[in-house]
C-alpha cells in the first residue's frame, strides 16, 4: 500500500507525527538519554539486499520453533518468505497494512498509543513506517506458539508491530534481525503493545545485524492490572545498534522482567536504554542488564526508573553486570532512580570488571588453554541471561553468537 | 635418573614484594609419598600455586624440572596436561559452569594432548558416575555449578573427583583435610591411596598428622620460612605431632 491509499485519519496522524519531530527535534548529545550516541549514525547511507540473500537469510534463521513467522525486508512485508495462519476468532496475525482496512477501529485505538512523549525518534518512525506485524489475540487465548517476526535488513527501513492481546490473552514474540555481510543497512524498528487485565507477552528480541548494520529499535508498553512483560534483550550484531524499553506499570499487580545483554567487539558500539515508571501500587519490576565488550568496542546501558508519587508497595530492581575483555573496551553504566513514593523496595547495583583471574587460572590449571577458559567463563556469564530464553534453538544461536563476539 | 619425577632445586618465589619460597629444595620419584608440614606462612600454599603455574608469583631463582622438563617454561595448561594435578586448599566456585561440563572439557584436553580420543558425553557420565561414587559424592551436584554453595566438604571431595577423573602423574594436595569431617578425610585420602601407585607421585600438604592416618607418606618434609628444614620418615610426622614446629623453627631462624 502506497501513503496515497492510505485512509485519511492514517494520513493526518503520519502529518501530526512529521510535525512533532519538527517541534521536538532530533536530539543532540547534550540530551541526557543520548549522552554517548549521535542520533544521526542511526540514518546512513545504506543498500537493498538481493532477493536471492533475502530468501536465504530467511530459510537460515527462521527458528523451528516458532508457529508463525512473518519476514520483512527493507520494511516491505515478504508474503512469499513468511508463514502466518489464517485469521480466527481467537487471533488474527497479519500485516500492518492490511490489518489498516481490516481491523481499522483496532488499530487507530492502538497505533501510537504507548509512544513516550517528546522522544523524536519514535514519532519519526510514526511518520514514516512502512509496514509492520499487527497480532491480534482474543480474550483469555493463548497462541499455540511463538510468532516470529524475522527483519532482514535492506536499505533504510522504518517498521512498527503491534501486539494486541485482550484481557487475559497470552502471547510470545521473538523479534530476529539479521542482515546481509557486507551489505549497509538501517534499520529503526517501534513495537508497541498495550497488556490488558491478567495478558502476558513474552518478548524476545535478538539483534545480530552484520557488521554493516545499525539498528535502533524500541519496545513500548503499557502494563495494565495483573499484567505480565517478559522482555529479553540480545545485542550481539551491528556496528552500531541502539535498543530501548520502555515500560509503563499502569495499574495494580503488574509485573515486568527484563533482562539484556550485549556483546559488542572490534569497534562497535552498542547502546541501551530502559525506561521502566511505576505509575501505579504494588508493582513489580527486576532488570537484569549484561554487557561484554572486546577490543576497542564500546557498550553503553542506561537505566532510568521512575517510581511515581503514591505507587507505594513497589518493588523495583536493577542491575547490571559488566566485563571487560580488553583494556581499550569501554563500557558505561548508569542506573538513574526517580522514587517519589515512600513504601518501596528499590535497589540497584552496577558492576564493571574482567574476566576473574583465580577462575581463569584454575581452569588452566585443568588443563583448558587460555581461550577456552575465556569462552567458558564468558558463556557462564552469559548464561543467566541466554539460559532464560524458553527455546532451545534460539539459545543455542545465541550462545554461538557470544562465543562468535569473544573469539 | 629416570625415576625421578619431580625435581625442585633452589627455588625462590615471590607474590608482590615479598619474598615466600627462599631456596627451596625437593626430590619426588615415581611412587613416593611425600608429606610437607608446617607452620602457617611457611610457603606450603605458595609451592602449591607455584606447581600449578599461577601468573600471580613471581619465581626468582632456582628450578623445577618435571619429567626431565623445565617446568617453569610451561602454561598450566600443558603442566595439567602433563600430568601435573593441584588440588586446591580453596577450591574456586564458578557459577554457570556445570561441574560435568567442565570436568569433561578438561578430561578431553589431557585426551587430545595423549593423542587419544576425546570422550562422548555418555562414555563420561559413566566414568564420572563411578569415581563420585568412590568419593561418596552427592549424585545431586553432578549439573551443578562449579563448586557453588558447596559445602566445604563437598568442594575437598569435588577436588579429588577431578584427580581422580584426570589420573595425575603427580598430584599435589594443598591442605586437603582442612575442615573436613571424619568422614570426608576418609574419603579424600581413599581417594588419594586409589591411585597411588609406582607410576605416580604425590606430594600431600598439610597442617595436622591425622591425614597421614589415611595416607601413610614415604618421607616427611618441614617447610619454614620458604625453605625445608627437616626430612624424615613418617615417624617424623609423629614427633611433629608430639613436640610442635618449635624445636625445629627455632633452630633454623
Amino acid at each position: 500500500m502506497s501513503p496515497a491509499q492510505e485512509p485519511g485519519w492514517l494520513l493526518g496522524m503520519r502529518r501530526r507525527a512529521e510535525k512533532e519531530v519538527a517541534r521536538i527535534g532530533l536530539p543532540t548529545q547534550d540530551h541526557e538519554d543520548w549522552k554517548h550516541l549521535d542520533v544521526r549514525e542511526l540514518m546512513p547511507d545504506t543498500t537493498a539486499v538481493p532477493f536471492h540473500e533475502r530468501s536465504a537469510l530467511a530459510a537460515e534463521f527462521e527458528a523451528p520453533e516458532a508457529w508463525a513467522v512473518a519476514v520483512f525486508s527493507g520494511g516491505i512485508f515478504q508474503p512469499e518468505l513468511s508463514r502466518l495462519p489464517e485469521p480466527t476468532r481467537e487471533w488474527s496475525i497479519e500485516p500492518l497494512s492490511s490489518a489498516i482496512d481490516a481491523r481499522t477501529a483496532d488499530v487507530k485505538a492502538r497505533l501510537g498509543h504507548t509512544d513516550p512523549t517528546d522522544h523524536a525518534l519514535m514519532q519519526l518512525n510514526l511518520e514514516r513506517w512502512t509496514d509492520g506485524l499487527f497480532v491480534r489475540v482474543a480474550e483469555g487465548v493463548e497462541l499455540p506458539g511463538p510468532v516470529q517476526i524475522l527483519d532482514i535488513g535492506s536499505g533504510s527501513s522504518w517498521l512498527r508491530h503491534v501486539l494486541m492481546p485482550a484481557p487475559g490473552a497470552r502471547l510470545s514474540v521473538l523479534e530476529t534481525h539479521v542482515s546481509s555481510e557486507g551489505i549497509p543497512t538501517a534499520s529503526h524498528t517501534v513495537t508497541e503493545s498495550v497488556l490488558p487485565v491478567g495478558a502476558r507477552l513474552e518478548h524476545v528480541r535478538v539483534q545480530r545485524g552484520s557488521a554493516q548494520a545499525r539498528s535502533w529499535n524500541a519496545l513500548a508498553v503499557r502494563l495494565e492490572q495483573d499484567s505480565r512483560l517478559d522482555a529479553r534483550h540480545f545485542a550481539l550484531g551491528s556496528s552500531l545498534s541502539r535498543c530501548e524499553l520502555h515500560a509503563d506499570l499502569a495499574a495494580v499487580g503488574a509485573h515486568l522482567e527484563i533482562s539484556g545483554l550485549s556483546a559488542v567487539s572490534g569497534s562497535d558500539f552498542a547502546d541501551a536504554l530502559t525506561s521502566v515508571r511505576h505509575l501505579a501500587r504494588d508493582c513489580v519490576s527486576n532488570q537484569t542488564w549484561k554487557s561484554l565488550a572486546n577490543h576497542r568496542a564500546r557498550s553503553n546501558f542506561v537505566g532510568n526508573l521512575l517510581v511515581d508519587h503514591g505507587a507505594d508497595g513497589t518493588q523495583a530492581h536493577q542491575q547490571s553486570r559488566n566485563i571487560l575483555l580488553a583494556r581499550e573496551a569501554t563500557i558505561h553504566s548508569r542506573p538513574q532512580l526517580k522514587i517519589w513514593a515512600d513504601d518501596v523496595k528499590c535497589s540497584h547495583g552496577s558492576a564493571t570488571g574482567r574476566l576473574d583471574a583465580k577462575a581463569l587460572f584454575f581452569l588452566r590449571s585443568r588443563g583448558l588453554s587460555e581461550q577456552d577458559a575465556k569462552r567458558v567463563l564468558v558463556k557462564a556469564f552469559a548464561e543467566e541471561v541466554v539460559g532464560s530464553v524458553p527455546w532451545e534453538s534460539v539459545r543455542e544461536d545465541l550462545e554461538r553468537l557470544v562465543e562468535g563476539r569473544i573469539g | 635418573m629416570s625415576d625421578v619425577l619431580l625435581e625442585i632445586r633452589g627455588l625462590r618465589a615471590r607474590a608482590g614484594n615479598t619474598e615466600i619460597l627462599k631456596g627451596l629444595d625437593l626430590v619426588v620419584r615415581r611412587g613416593e609419598v611425600h608429606a610437607i608440614m608446617g607452620p602457617n606462612g611457611a610457603g606450603k600454599s605458595t609451592l602449591s600455586q607455584v606447581l600449578a603455574g599461577n601468573p600471580a608469583y613471581e619465581i626468582t631463582e632456582g628450578s623445577i624440572t618435571y619429567k626431565g622438563q623445565d617446568l617453569l617454561a610451561l602454561a598450566p595448561e600443558i603442566r595439567a596436561r602433563e600430568g601435573v594435578f593441584v588440588a586446591f586448599q580453596y577450591p574456586v566456585e564458578i557459577p554457570g559452569v556445570a561441574n560435568n561440563y567442565f570436568l569433561r572439557t578438561a578430561l578431553n584436553e589431557h585426551r587430545k594432548h595423549k593423542g587419544l580420543p576425546e570422550l562422548d558425553g555418555g562414555a563420561f557420565l559413566k566414568l564420572l558416575r563411578e569415581k563420585m561414587k568412590s568419593v561418596h559424592m552427592d549424585p545431586s551436584l553432578v549439573s551443578r555449578s562449579l563448586n557453588e554453595g558447596f559445602s566445604g566438604g563437598q568442594k575437598k571431595r569435588n577436588e579429588v573427583l577431578q584427580m581422580l577423573v584426570l589420573e595425575p602423574e603427580l598430584a599435589l594436595l594443598d591442605e586437603t583435610d582442612s575442615g573436613l569431617d571424619i568422614d570426608a578425610l576418609r574419603d579424600c585420602a581413599e581417594g588419594v591411596n586409589t591411585l597411588r601407585g609406582p607410576e605416580r607421585g604425590f606430594v600431600v600438604v598439610t597442617h595436622y598428622q591425622r591425614l597421614l592416618d589415611h595416607i601413610v607418606p614415604d618421607f616427611v618434609h618441614v617447610l619454614h620460612q620458604g625453605r625445608i628444614v627437616k626430612s624424615g620418615t613418617k615417624e617424623l610426622a609423629l614427633e611433629l605431632e608430639e613436640r610442635g614446629y618449635e624445636w625445629l623453627t627455632a633452630a633454623a631462624s
